[in-house]
């Protein structure tokens, strides 16, 4: 791109720079040796960002090698990992893996319960914390307070171990006493969030309800949260994956979820003195890692559809309209 | 800022100062100093005089069994259990501390243009993020008994799994505190030709740091939450203390109960404190 002369008198000058050769040659070279390929990436990006002149193309080209190889590279390494990892013994036997995922429906249990726990509490504590009265406004704001202010494990203990004896509760019932412990903690993060997410919402939605006689529930139900949406869901899908973090807990009151069963298969290696606790914990926790990308991915598909939702669609000739709608609007059918 | 400065200067002028200094270094501001010294003196008591008991006796016969609830018993507690409290919160302190740290090189390591030192350091923080503290724990347990000569005390392994656990929320805060610096300041930087180091340690992180500081708070409040769970690994805190009580005089309610009042007279003044940070510092920034 030189524009200094007429472009068409001579040949564009061979500009060289010693930089491009570099990145070029590490490029060719990481053919034979992989471990070049991450430093021509590197040191090609590096030029590419700093310069801006005619030899782009041979840095690209210089870079790409290396990008393939790199990948190549890191392909290899993460090959030669899991196959060590085998040999090494750091894949359990199956019979084992099985329990756990066996276990794991009981956890997914758990945080099934509580997450429908703690969306109810969530939305009435929520709801709760911007009504008018002040003594439903105080009541809120002291459940929040309480549900953030106490740890989620004391508070399990407390409902799992006390209530039952204090309430001659019958003990069979952990699974829902632990549920309701953590689905009470996630209430009261879960209305802050909301109320949030409320406040969020512009305040002409409010007042045009208002002014299309709409009721207060009518109001926040087709109005206000709608809205909201889009604000609550990803604080909520954190807030998830931290209840499924707490479900973890409720081993230690004696509910038959992952953490239970493994230390029964830490017996069961003790017992056929096979098996090191190390890899038994790594493989729990990559287990828990996976459910909660789960519990990541379901949120970002319905955050997807939520966001799809206001996007809008093409306008409509009236041929094209469904004929429900051309019947329910008089003006539309001419 | 100059305006208000030259408005300053002119009222100095005016009412004829002798001496007039707009920045006073940080370290000569009381309302900066008063509040770290405070919470160092704390903090330094906390950790440093901090024991943890090895066994919680308690003086007083425990009602009979038929007795659901007995508050005399109940408020007999509070002394040992204040004790328990208090290595609780040591143990958060410590955790937090290496969580501080480590976080930062986490969020630099991130932030790296390198990308075979992003993309690990990516995956790691996300793994850590989504598994559970308890489960970390017992790893670094079986960790430190694999290795041997590594011998970690109850407490160090409370450090070191609620510091690397919290390490990475931490990160995810300065992350977010050194995106908010203002991309003006990247660029004098470089046109002043500050080394990285000086670009770091001058320019980028006094301007990053203040804006996190209450996320961080957040997260040390969260981190005592999580920090009685130590009781797994042997850490003589709060839940030791109900355990070892119920154990010993078979009354279940009173001594969880009385750690929940406890843990919540603890939890909610330090909530308080933070939202009272936070305010102050977006008020300051507006």
């Amino acid at each position: 791109m030189s524009t200094n002369g007429p472009s068409y008198s001579a040949a564009p000058p061979e500009i060289e720079h010693p930089r491009t050769k570099l990145v070029q040659l590490l490029g060719f070279l990481s053919i034979p040796i992989p471990l070049l390929g991450p430093v021509a990436w590197w040191m090609g990006n590096e030029e590419l960002r700093k310069r801006d002149d005619d030899d782009r193309a041979q840095l690209v080209l210089g870079r790409t090698i290396g990008m393939v190889m790199s990948i190549l590279l890191y392909a290899g390494l993460v090959l030669l990992a899991g196959m060590w990892a085998v040999a090494k013994g750091w894949i359990l036997p199956f019979s084992q893996y099985r329990t756990l995922v066996e276990a794991s429906l009981v956890t997914i249990q758990i945080l099934v319960y509580s997450f429908a726990l703690g969306i109810v509490l969530s939305l009435i504590v929520g709801v709760a914390r911007l009504s008018d009265h002040r003594w439903i406004r105080g009541t809120a704001l002291v459940f929040v307070e309480f549900a953030r202010g106490i740890s989620s494990i004391i508070l399990l203990f407390i409902m799992a171990v006390a209530i039952p004896i204090l309430l001659d509760v019958p003990q069979t019932s952990k699974i829902l006493l632990a549920s309701i412990a953590l689905g009470i903690n996630m209430g009261g993060y879960g209305a802050e969030i909301i109320r949030g997410a409320i406040l969020s919402v512009p305040k002409g939605q409010t007042e045009a309800s208002l002014s299309l006689n709409l009721t207060q529930t009518q109001r926040l139900r087709h109005v206000v949260l709608p809205q909201a949406m889009t604000v609550i869901l990803p604080p909520m899908g954190n807030l998830t994956i931290e209840i499924l973090k707490g479900t973890a807990l409720v081993s230690l009151v004696g509910v038959p979820d992952i953490m239970q069963s493994a230390n029964n298969i830490r017996q069961e290696q003790l017992f056929n003195q096979a098996g090191t606790l190390t890899i038994l914990l790594l493989n729990v926790l990559v287990l828990y890692f996976i459910l909660a990308q789960v519990v990541n991915v379901l949120f970002k598909l319905w955050e997807r559809r939520v966001e799809q939702s206001y996007k809008g669609g093409p306008t409509l000739t009236p041929e094209q309209l469904p004929a429900h709608i051309r019947s329910a609007t008089p003006g539309v059918t001419g | 800022m100059s305006v208000t400065d030259n408005a300053a200067a002119h009222a100095a002028e005016d009412l004829q100062i002798e001496e007039y200094r707009p920045h006073r270094k940080w370290y000569r501001r009381p309302d900066i100093m008063v509040p770290v010294l405070v919470i160092v003196l704390v903090y330094a008591l906390l950790v440093g005089f901090v024991e943890s008991p090895n066994f919680y006796r308690t003086k007083m016969e425990p009602p009979g069994g038929l007795v659901k609830f007995d508050w005399m018993w109940f408020f007999h507690l509070i002394p040992l259990m204040l004790q328990g409290l208090l290595v609780t919160i040591k143990g958060a302190l410590l955790g937090f501390a290496v969580a501080v740290v480590l976080g930062l090189f986490l969020a630099l390591g991130r932030r790296a243009r390198l990308p075979f030192v992003s993309w690990p350091t990516m995956t790691v923080i996300e793994f850590i993020r989504s598994t559970p503290v308890l489960v970390q724990l017992f790893f670094w347990q079986a960790f430190g008994r694999l290795i041997p000569g590594l011998d970690f005390s109850p407490m160090a392994l409370l450090m070191l799994g609620l510091g690397v656990h919290y390490a990475t929320y931490c990160s995810e805060a300065y992350r977010a505190g050194i995106n908010s610096v203002d991309k003006g300041q990247w660029e004098a930087a470089t046109a002043l030709n500050l080394g990285p180091v000086t670009k770091w340690t001058r320019v980028v992180l006094p301007q990053a740091v203040p804006n996190v500081l209450p996320a961080l708070g957040n997260y040390l409040v969260a981190a005592f939450k999580d920090a009685p769970l130590a009781f797994i690994v042997g850490v003589h805190g709060v839940l030791f203390f109900a355990d070892q009580v119920a154990a010993e005089t078979f009354r279940v309610p009173e001594p969880y109960l009385i750690v929940g009042v406890g843990f919540l007279m603890a939890s909610l003044p330090a909530a308080w404190a933070v939202r009272q940070l936070e305010r102050k510092i977006a008020y300051e920034r507006v």
